[in-house]
């Protein structure tokens, strides 16, 4: 069977789009939700940062796949409440890059200098302010590198949403494989689509990284 | 004052109840169909039209037709996953090949059998190896489908006489078997099939195992399972079927 390439490559854009949303809504949840938790473990009260440790482990602890299985399959049979599967994968996505994120923006936060905080303090700002005028800004610099490099990961798990039924981009690869019964080629283009995506996602957060470049922060200078 | 309240209430209202309207009026009854389009003839993507089509497909669109469904949805799910979406409700039966086993009978119910099929032995064509036997398999290095029933009746019959590998899916397999890396697959008959289609090898035996598949539903759900075993006979005993044959596996069906 000969393969028509032209005909071929609409599938894979269709998946790579879906895999594209997937990734972008599930890295944006991860990271409010990750963000939270991290302020959480570093300014929160004993309680809070208990609930917010414990909830980090458990989630690192569990693979993705659990977790789709578990809001996908084990929730709409003990409840009846069902999400339709894209909604579920962001969600499930999500829950698990944030979990990871809070460690890199506990890292971040943890590399703001105590002086500046102390001395923030001391000119009247309350512990709020001094999170949102004196840390984050900071803090989200230095994330930087990390988080794209969370981002990553998380683009290339979106392929094991179809175990939930979401037609991404290494699914639509797998049906032109099966059809063709030529891997090298379907899975090496779905391949060369992630690599274009993560390059062009590095390159748009180093551009960021040197915009909101401030002189002399170590570590805000990102190259990603 | 009080009016500024009434005219979104008023709105609301009517969208609330054309709603409901809505949905009483048109209450379609849609078949929620799982597959796995990843296994010709028996359902896969066409690339032409982007539609899921297949063997499997067509039967259950006329199974549907016969009981009374208006519209059969179908959802495309990892294989592993067409199981747990069943007991979950997410679709309402699943037609993906699958053949019947007792581990399966356990988790879900399944109708009568519809398609039954052998084990293959694909070798490379000139490769010189003559399959009569199970024990023309002893000393070969045999590639398998995890968790397949190849995989199964190469570890009975021919245990440790031979280098079993086992591979995740059959392409790789496939694979194996085209760059030398192994001597011979044994996998299901359509597959097989398909494989000398479009690559140099040749299927030298056929084991007569007689899998057979079946379209499986929620454990307990007997009424929709008498309804698909009724209409799934009549459909077998009339012209359709031979032309659903004649379509998807030409004249060399099993």
């Amino acid at each position: 069977m000969t393969v028509n390439l032209g005909e071929a490559i609409r599938p894979l854009l269709d998946g790579a789009k879906v895999s594209l949303e997937l990734s972008i809504l599930s890295i944006l949840l991860g990271m409010a939700v990750g963000l939270l938790i991290a302020i959480i473990e570093v300014y929160g009260g004993k309680i809070l940062r208990y609930i917010a440790l414990g909830y980090e482990n458990a989630i690192r602890g569990v693979p993705l796949l659990v977790i789709y299985f578990i809001l996908y399959y084990s929730i709409p049979m003990m409840t009846g409440f069902s999400m339709d599967p894209f909604t579920t994968a962001v969600i499930g996505l999500g829950i698990r890059s944030s979990a990871y994120q809070s460690q890199i923006f506990r890292g971040a936060i943890q590399a703001v200098e105590e002086g500046q905080i102390e001395a923030a303090l001391a000119l009247g700002m309350s512990k709020w302010q001094v999170i949102r005028h004196i840390v984050l800004p900071q803090a989200l610099r230095i994330s930087l590198p990390g988080w794209m490099n969370e981002y990553t990961i998380v683009l290339k798990d979106t392929s094991i949403a179809i175990a939930i039924g979401v037609i991404e981009l290494t699914r639509q690869a797998r049906y032109l494989v099966s059809y063709y019964l030529r891997p090298f080629l379907f899975y090496g283009m779905a391949a060369f689509i992630y690599l274009v995506i993560v390059l062009s996602i590095g390159y748009l957060a180093g551009y960021l990284g040197k915009k909101y470049q401030i002189i002399g922060l170590g570590g805000g200078v990102t190259r990603a | 004052m009080r009016y500024r309240f009434l005219v979104p209430m008023f709105i609301v209202a009517v969208l609330v109840l054309t709603g409901v309207l809505g949905c009483v009026q048109k209450q379609e009854m849609v078949l929620v169909v799982g597959t796995s389009a990843d296994f010709p003839p028996f359902e896969y993507k066409d690339p032409q039209t982007g539609e899921i089509v297949g063997f499997d497909i067509e039967l259950i669109k006329l199974i549907a037709e016969k009981i009374g469904y208006d519209k059969v949805e179908i959802k495309d799910m990892d294989f592993d996953s067409l199981i747990p979406a069943l007991g979950a409700g997410q679709i309402d039966v699943a037609i993906a090949g699958i053949t019947i086993t007792d581990e399966r009978k356990q988790q879900v119910d399944f109708s009568i059998p519809y398609w039954s099929a052998d084990q293959a032995v694909v070798i490379r064509k000139g490769s010189g190896i003559t399959i009569n036997d199970v024990k023309d398999l002893y000393g070969l290095n045999i590639g398998v489908q995890t968790g397949t029933t190849g995989a199964i009746y190469v570890e009975e019959h021919v245990g440790e006489n031979a280098t079993i590998k086992e591979y995740p899916t059959y392409i790789e397999a496939l694979q194996a078997l085209i760059t030398g890396q192994i001597d011979a697959i044994v996998v299901d008959t359509p597959v097989a099939q398909r494989f000398t289609q479009q690559y140099d090898v040749e299927i030298a035996h056929v084991f007569k195992t007689g899998e057979q598949y079946g379209i499986a539903v929620k454990k307990g759900n007997t009424d929709l399972l008498n309804k698909i075993n009724n209409a799934l006979q009549q459909i077998m005993n009339s012209e359709d079927w031979n032309k659903l044959i004649e379509k998807y596996f030409g004249s060399s069906s099993s």
